[in-house]
């Protein structure tokens, strides 16, 4: 039998010289990963369940508006296609996806990944290998201060190919702590908080922003993700047992939720605030159906308001766009002021801009480029983003979204939030 | 025979300590009321602490059942609960009102936890109890992939049952929903109590339960009952997820999960064989944990799933037949 184990170690290795030579000849067409003549792929990973489920339209958005734009004809010609996995908003599972789509999708760019602690767990790996990780949705200030810095928090590394897109967290909860100083000089503050990098980086920014006056925060409370209704109800009867009379909420959705009905539950009113992720009138509407007394609650926005402003043109667009996708449940969801859908609308449409300026034969490097180099105002304005702001970048401003305006609840349990006051620029 | 065989069992009941044990629930109680006349936020802690007990309690009823009835510590149950919610939350759907599904599902879950016992817990049961235990494992994981295919893991809303009208008492606020919740499970753990003390059924499911030889003997078709108790359990299971749906506001696969631990947590407390203590153990777990989080520095909520783990610690170390349970007596 020797002779046929030679023929057959000869032939293997012929085989494997073919596939090696083939597979050169492949990456020296393509060039850069991801990219065709015909389509680019992209992948991102979202929690489509578990407790942070709540995020899912947004995903959903972002598909039907790269769905729009390829009805269009695509950008210069090619199909964008998004692949999005669910990592339930757990950072022990995001790696696994992200390495799929990186590996096995063979990705051109992970766009539009969600949450703090899974990006976090993501970033090394990506910014390693050189893949844009970009329009990540969550406003951590990481994704703007490690561009040029190998800050502390940066992990002691630059991360120039992670980038953000709304406007940054602790830089919102400054201006919580703006409106609280003026609209109740003498508050004495109790702060709900996701117990990780999120909720802790909102704390923070409250105090940075309270300054001197940051010892009025009486009590800061941490919660769990998946804590039950009746820890985060544990949690107010403590912070109102230390006298608190103004509660801010920096939690994801569902224990917002949980927060806003056990505060009326439990006959407590302070002035309250939420953080913009959970200012979604979809989010509030659920929490009045189970009792919550949501009048006057405060909050803040950087997207147009699909019930408040739905005449806009931008509002109209995202009526059609998420009418083609023929999912009601979505389209729904929009009718109620679902602004996680505009959220997404809005961070696709900056993407596609993006793409638009990378280049006839985008690179990885001429898509950080373009997304560096942002001026999404004039004819080339965002419709899908608060009238009157812009998203621009360029190689000092690394936020994209530098503006917020405030809003407060009225109408009871089915009202809505109103836009008050200035807009605050900025934010960082 | 067969009042001769009742009065055996009653006196297997109650075992040494018991007024001791009283004894100290009634301090316990007497400390609660003190408590909460002196300060509203303890009367706050302690009124939810009660709710969300009284759904610990009836799942670890549950658990408890089972575990006369075959000697299994069923680790689905939870699971089970929370896919007979989901089919309240179809019914309704469906058109059917909240208690119209409610009664529904009650029925469904009998049938369902019986067809269970019949074609996957009897099978293995005869080999070893272990088998049977690792069968539930699998069930756990069973139910939870059937639901997420069937449902989804997206948050789903039902009607609230009791409405969002808030009872204000002194400084407390009492949810319209946690009197509701509390009632529900008393009258369901009532009703249970009734159908052993009283009616012939629950005299035979005792009988199977405790003396299955010679219960067979006076004509008890003893496995049948076994069957019917996994029935029951099941059924009380519906109640747990069905009170614990509105305490959480959705429907999700995972609304039962935390709940279990607490569940286990108050059956081991209470004496895994003993029905009262399942519920009292329910409604101890449920107080202690509001109170002990807020009052106790060191225990934050984060460390309340671990708090629980270390009162079946304790009580495994301490008092493994735990407050009410009977100690079993071998003769060598």
């Amino acid at each position: 039998m020797p002779v046929n184990r030679r023929k057959l170690a000869t032939l293997l290795f012929a085989l494997l010289a073919t596939a090696a030579v083939a597979g050169t000849a492949a990456a020296s067409h393509e060039g850069t990963p991801g990219v065709t003549k015909k389509q680019i792929v992209i992948g991102g990973t979202f929690p489509f369940t578990g407790p942070a489920a709540l995020y899912k339209t947004i995903p959903a958005a972002e598909a039907a508006y790269y769905a729009y734009v390829n009805s269009k004809g695509g950008v210069f010609h090619r199909k964008i296609k998004d692949i999005t996995l669910d990592d339930q908003y757990d950072p022990s599972q995001t790696p696994a996806k992200t390495k799929q789509l990186v590996e096995q999708d063979h990705v051109f760019a992970i766009v539009g990944s969600l949450g703090t602690a899974p990006v976090l767990s993501t970033w090394d790996y990506l910014n390693k290998r050189k893949i844009p990780q970009v329009l990540v949705a969550t406003g951590d200030a990481y994704w703007g201060q490690c561009v040029h810095k190998a800050l502390p928090l940066c992990g002691g590394k630059k991360k120039p190919w992670t980038m953000g897109w709304q406007p940054n967290y602790p830089g919102e909860a400054k201006v919580y702590a703006k409106y609280i100083l003026k609209k109740k000089p003498n508050a004495k503050i109790g702060v709900l908080y996701q117990n990780d990098s999120y909720g802790k980086n909102y704390l923070n920014g409250l105090r940075t922003g309270l300054g001197s006056h940051k010892n009025q925060i009486v009590d800061a409370e941490s919660y769990n993700l998946g804590d039950s209704a009746q820890v985060i109800a544990a949690h107010e009867v403590a912070m109102r047992t230390h006298g608190a009379d103004t509660f801010v909420i920096f939690a994801t959705p569902q224990a917002t939720i949980f927060a806003l009905v056990d505060r009326t539950a439990i006959g407590w009113s302070p002035l309250t605030l939420v953080n913009n992720v959970s200012a979604n009138r979809l989010f509030e509407l659920a929490a009045g159906k189970n009792g919550a007394d949501l009048n006057g609650i405060i909050s803040s926005t950087y997207t147009a308001s699909p019930t408040t402003q739905a005449n806009l043109p931008g509002m109209k667009l995202a009526k059609k766009i998420i009418g083609a996708t023929g999912n009601q449940a979505l389209q729904q969801s929009l009718a109620e002021g679902d602004g996680n859908i505009i959220y997404g609308l809005a961070s696709a449409w900056t993407f596609v801009d993006a793409l638009k300026h990378a280049g006839k034969h985008p690179t990885r490097a001429s898509l950080m480029k373009a997304l560096r180099h942002l001026n999404e105002s004039k004819k080339n304005k965002n419709p899908f983003i608060y009238p009157g702001m812009t998203v621009k970048t360029s190689n000092k401003r690394t936020f994209p979204m530098e503006q917020l305006k405030l809003v407060k609840w009225s109408g009871g349990a089915g009202g809505d939030w109103h836009a008050f006051g200035k807009i605050y620029t900025g934010i960082r | 025979m067969v009042t001769a065989a009742t009065s055996r069992l009653e006196g297997l009941r109650g075992g040494a300590g018991f007024p001791l044990v009283s004894l100290v629930l009634v301090a316990c109680a007497a400390g609660l009321l003190v408590g909460s006349l002196r300060s509203a936020t303890f009367a706050q802690l302690t009124v939810q602490g009660l709710a969300l007990g009284a759904v610990y309690g009836i799942l670890a009823l549950a658990l408890v059942l089972v575990y006369r009835a075959t000697r299994v510590i069923n680790f689905a149950q939870g699971e089970l609960a929370m896919a007979t919610t989901y089919i309240a939350y179809q019914l309704i759907q469906w058109g059917l009102s909240y208690w119209e599904a409610f009664v529904a599902t009650l029925a469904i879950a009998l049938v369902l936890g019986t067809v269970l016992e019949l074609t996957l817990i009897r099978p293995v049961l005869h080999r070893s109890g272990i088998a049977a235990v690792i069968v539930t494992v699998g069930l756990f994981v069973l139910i939870d992939g059937i639901v997420n295919w069937i449902w989804g893991g997206d948050f789903k809303s039902m009607p609230s049952p009791f409405g969002t009208k808030i009872y204000h008492v002194g400084g407390v606020s009492i949810a319209r929903l946690y009197v509701g919740m509390f009632v529900v499970v008393v009258v369901s753990a009532l009703l249970v109590w009734v159908l052993f003390r009283f009616t012939k059924l629950g005299l035979g499911m005792r009988a199977a339960a405790l003396r299955p030889a010679e219960a067979a003997l006076v004509g008890v078709r003893v496995d049948w009952m076994l069957a019917v108790g996994w029935g029951l359990a099941a059924l009380l299971g519906a109640v747990a997820g069905l009170m614990a749906e509105p305490s959480q506001f959705f429907l999700q696969p995972t609304l039962m999960q935390p709940i279990l631990v607490y569940a286990f947590a108050a059956a081991v407390l209470g004496g895994l064989d003993s029905p009262a203590g399942a519920l009292i153990g329910g409604l101890a777990i449920g107080v202690s944990l509001n109170l002990v989080v807020q009052y106790v520095p060191a225990i934050s909520s984060e460390l309340q799933e671990p708090f629980a783990f270390a009162v079946i610690i304790a009580v495994l170390l301490l008092k493994p037949s735990g407050l009410f349970g009977h100690q079993e007596v071998r003769r060598v």
